[in-house]
Order: C-alpha cells, then structure tokens, then sequence
C-alpha cells in the first residue's frame, strides 16, 4: 500500500518536470553522513540531517532500522506461578524507528496518511481484522513500543525539526550504542493540507568494522571453527594464569 | 570506558565487566563451583542479552575452572578415575541438555524451566548442605564415619576401586550423576557445580578434600562441551566478552584456591549451603510475586 502511494508520488513529482514550469523541487534534503561503522569503541552516534523547503508545508523526517518479526509474549498467574501464556506476533517491523517533526504529529492536518506511509510509531503495528481482538492487540502493541523504548530504539516523542527563515531547516538523528546493522532509510516528507508534496529518501548503511566485524563473521560463518577457538582459547588463559601463579 | 561487544551487540564499561570477573573467580577457587549462578544473572541485569549471557558464561567458566583445577592438581586433591566416570555420563548430557535448551526456548518455556529448576534443586540441596554443615560446625557427633557414607553407591552393581577417594562403589552412580548434571548445566547456563559437589560428598561418598579438584576437572570439560555446541546452535558465544571476563576471573580463582585450602572444611560448606539458599530464595521470590512486566518481546529468528 505503502509502495503504491510512494510511486504515484513519485510519477506526479516526475510529471512536474515533463511540463515545463517555474517551479523549483518543493523539498530537498541530505544527510551528513550515510554510513554508521561500529567498531569497539562505539558508543552510540548522531547523523545530522538538513534541506530546504521551496512550498508551505511541515517537514516530517522518519528513519527506519531493518525489519525484523517479532514476538510478544504475556505472563499469567498459574497455581501461583507466573507463566508465559498468551503470545502475539507482529511481522515486519522495524528494529530501529526514530522521527523528527517541524509540529506535533497530532497537529498536522491528515487522514489515513500517517497509517498509510506508518508515520508515528503507532502506525508502524498492523491491527488484526476482527474488532474483536483489538484490545488485546493494543496490550501487545503498547508491550512492543515500551519494549523498544526500553532499548532506546525507538523515540517516546519526535525530536524538532528547527527552521532557519522560511525554508532551510534541520534536524540531529541519535543513535544509541546497540542499533542493529543493516539497511536503514531516512525518508523526509514535505506534508501540505493533508497531502504530501515532497519527499527525499536516502539510505543510511549501519555496519560492523574492524575486529568486531571480523568476529561476528567468523562465529556465523564458521561456527565450529569458532567454537573450538573459543575454548582453547579458554583453556590456554587458564592455563598459563595458574602456571603464573604457581611461580610466585 | 567503554568497549563495544560484536555478538551482544552493545557497549559495556570494561571496569565492571572485569569485577565481575574477579568476584566469580573467587568463589569458584574457594568452593569449586564455577561462578557461573551469579554471573549469568549479573550479566543479564546489566543488559546483555539472556542467551547471550549464558553461552558466554559457560566459556568463561572454563578458564577459571582450569586455573582453580591446577591449583588442587599440584596438592594432588583430584581423583582422575572418578572423574572420567563422571565425564562419560556428563558429555552426553549436556550435549542432550542443548537440544532440550534449544526446544524450550522456541516454545518460550525457557524461563520458567530455569527458574523452577534453580529453586527446586537449589532448595534441596542448600538445604541438606546447610544441615549437614550446621551440625558438622557444632559438633554434634555422628554414628558414622567421618564422611558420609553413600548408602544407594555401594548396593548399585559394576562396583569398581577409586583408590584416591578410598572407595568401592559403583560405576553406575558417579555416570549417572555426570549425565543428570550436564543436563543442567546446558539448561541453566552454570558450570554444575552445586550440584556435583554435594552429588560427591552424599551419593558417592567421597572426601571433602578431594572433592572440590574433581569438581572443577568435570566442569572443565562439561562447558567446553557446551560452548562449542552453544556456538555451532545459535551463534551465541561473544568471545570479546567472555575473555574480559576472564581476565578478571583467572585471577580470583587463583586466590580462591589458595583460601580454601586453609580454611575448614565445614565452615566452607556452611557458607556455600547459605549463598545457595539463599540464591534458592531469591529466585523462588521471582517465580511468585507478579513481574514488572507481565508481557516479554523477542525477536522471532
């Protein structure tokens, strides 16, 4: 639904440079940086991100991690005990969700827009079909956001999107210590009358380097060979630290 | 300062990594248990993930599980024979217990299991320890002999020598016990230690002296075994963890051996039956009173 929409934006932005017009691009947009590498001494990062607007409208700025599937599992008191009982899944959800917004999200005007590009974190859980399961589907919604809140990988509240005059504007991304590599998007809508009339998507690469790289790679690829490396390893510390301390 | 973890994903402070390494080698010289019950759980409050905890553990525990075992090697406290009996059992075990981890966890039972496991057998065992210990301290005499005489060991059949522990007993006990605590230690992440001790003292018999060097000779070999299937099964091991944790831990183990050579052997006893009921305590706490938060997420691999 989501693609459907992107790409008709896409054709109607298209369609504004095959007729000639004086208009310019109603938004651009960059990033400072498009590439996050976690080495050992990573401790969380700050992507900078910046453009300027050439129509009215508020800037809606979302970064999505890679989409994972989840489970949510429920506890319930059982002959006293507490035990996981009840579970709901969601499929396709990003790991990683940060937003930035000129306005309150709740202040802008839209109808189904927000569901429908999953801005705001709500939008980002699919509900069930039948009204009948919708609050527990909300129990479980709420547990995955505070979850995520928890781990610091999704924003409670958007972060400002600040102007500078009426069209340059910018805004600082943070990025916690344990973000998950792999693909991300940074996607900056330009939302006028409920409608979005502009829009930049770039992707920002979160990888491991160095030694860390390196180890996560060799304990998947070559599990055993790690394994055995890992104990002897063990054994040899061990080892030598009581042979030490035999001599002294 | 910080250090970034490649299969935890996250960054710690190496400070209290290495601590935390220090305080579990301690206690694994001085009673011959791994460390690994404290450990687990610190690392999983500091906010490393459950499984990852535990696999990484488990390696940890073995090298300082062989520093404290060369220790009691060299004064010759450590009765090989039993010990490959014990081994023979334990490595099925635990291979067994890695597959039964792996399984549970996919029905999402993992921390019930654990947490029923720890408290009923924790329970227990403190309290016979406790008693026996208790009663060792004040002196109040026995009819037998000054170590426990195992009762089920000496009825079982293939009854064979280990001189070292002065006993004739049957093999069946000491493999029997191997293979129940690889099990555990698969399930629960510790070097099985709390199990094997009080296993060798009450159910075989053997002296306290000797028991804690073939303890630790077990251990050695029990989560080697288990992290190397942990590594092939899920990946789960962070080498860059588990040698900072060893760092800290080999050196501990050094001094915890050198203590518990020089204290009596009841009072050890009694203090162990204590931290373990009190660990019994705690996590039976945690089964009954409501968690913080009645809903848990994972990712669904």
């Amino acid at each position: 639904m989501r693609v459907a929409f992107l790409c008709l934006s896409f054709i109607v932005h298209l369609s504004s440079f095959i007729v000639p017009s004086a208009q310019a691009t109603p938004l651009v947009a960059d990033l400072s940086n498009y590439r996050i590498d976690i080495d050992s001494g990573f401790n969380g990062t700050r992507i900078f991100l910046f453009g300027a607007r050439n129509d009215n409208g508020d800037i809606v700025a979302v970064i999505r991690g890679p989409q994972k599937d989840y489970i949510v599992r429920k506890k319930e008191e059982i002959a006293g005990i507490w035990v996981n009982r009840d579970r709901m899944r969601f499929w396709g959800v990003p790991d990683f969700y940060a937003i930035a917004t000129s306005k309150p999200l709740n202040e802008i005007e839209q109808t189904s827009l927000f569901r429908q590009l999953g801005i705001g974190q709500e939008n980002l859980l699919s509900p069930p079909p039948s009204p009948k399961s919708r609050t527990s589907f909300e129990q479980f919604a709420d547990a995955f956001l505070r979850y995520q809140h928890e781990r610091r990988l999704y924003m409670k509240e958007p972060d400002p999107v600040s102007f500078m005059g009426e069209t340059l504007f910018k805004t600082v991304i943070e990025f916690p210590d344990d973000i998950p590599p792999g693909a991300y998007t940074a996607e900056i809508y330009l939302i006028s009358d409920g409608e979005v009339v502009g829009m930049q998507s770039t992707p920002i690469t979160v990888v491991k380097s160095g030694i860390d790289a390196f180890l996560f790679m060799y304990a998947h690829d070559y599990p055993a060979l790690y394994g055995i490396t890992a104990v002897v390893l063990a054994l040899v510390i061990g080892w030598f630290a009581g042979r030490m301390f035999e001599k002294m | 300062m910080n250090i970034y973890l490649p299969i935890a994903e996250m960054s710690v402070n190496i400070f209290l990594i290495l601590g935390l390494g220090v305080v579990t080698g301690v206690l694994s010289g001085l009673f011959g248990v791994g460390g690994g019950f404290l450990m687990t759980p610190l690392l999983i409050f500091i906010g490393v993930p459950p499984a990852v905890s535990v696999s990484t553990v488990g390696n940890q525990i073995i090298a300082s599980s062989v520093s404290g075992f060369l220790a009691h090697w060299r004064r010759e406290n450590v009765d090989f024979k039993m010990g490959w009996f014990l081994l023979g059992g334990g490595l099925v075990g635990s291979t067994l217990g890695v597959e039964i981890f792996r399984w549970l966890k996919q029905l999402g039972y993992i921390d019930l299991i654990i947490s029923v496991s720890y408290v009923a057998f924790l329970g227990v065992i403190g309290a016979m320890m406790a008693n026996e210990s208790v009663r060792s301290i004040m002196g109040i005499v026995k009819k037998h002999s000054p170590h426990a005489r195992p009762k089920l060991a000496t009825r079982l059949p293939f009854k064979i020598e280990f001189p070292k522990s002065k006993l004739h007993i049957s093999a069946i006990m000491p493999v029997a016990i191997g293979f129940f605590v690889g099990i555990m230690v698969s399930l629960m992440g510790i070097g099985g230690g709390f199990f094997l001790i009080p296993a060798m003292i009450y159910l075989l018999g053997m002296p306290t002296a000797v028991v804690i060097g073939t303890s630790l000779f077990q251990i050695i070999f029990i989560t080697a075994n288990v992290t190397f299937l942990q590594a092939i099964t899920t990946q789960t091991v962070d080498i860059m963890l588990a040698l900072l944790l060893l760092s800290g831990s080999v050196i501990g183990a050094q001094f915890g051996s050198r203590w518990g050579a020089k204290l009596p052997a009841d009072y050890l006893r009694a203090s162990l039956a204590a931290i373990v009921l009190l660990v019994a305590l705690k996590l039976a706490w945690g089964l009954f009173t409501p968690p913080s938060d009645i809903y848990s997420v994972s990712v669904l691999e």
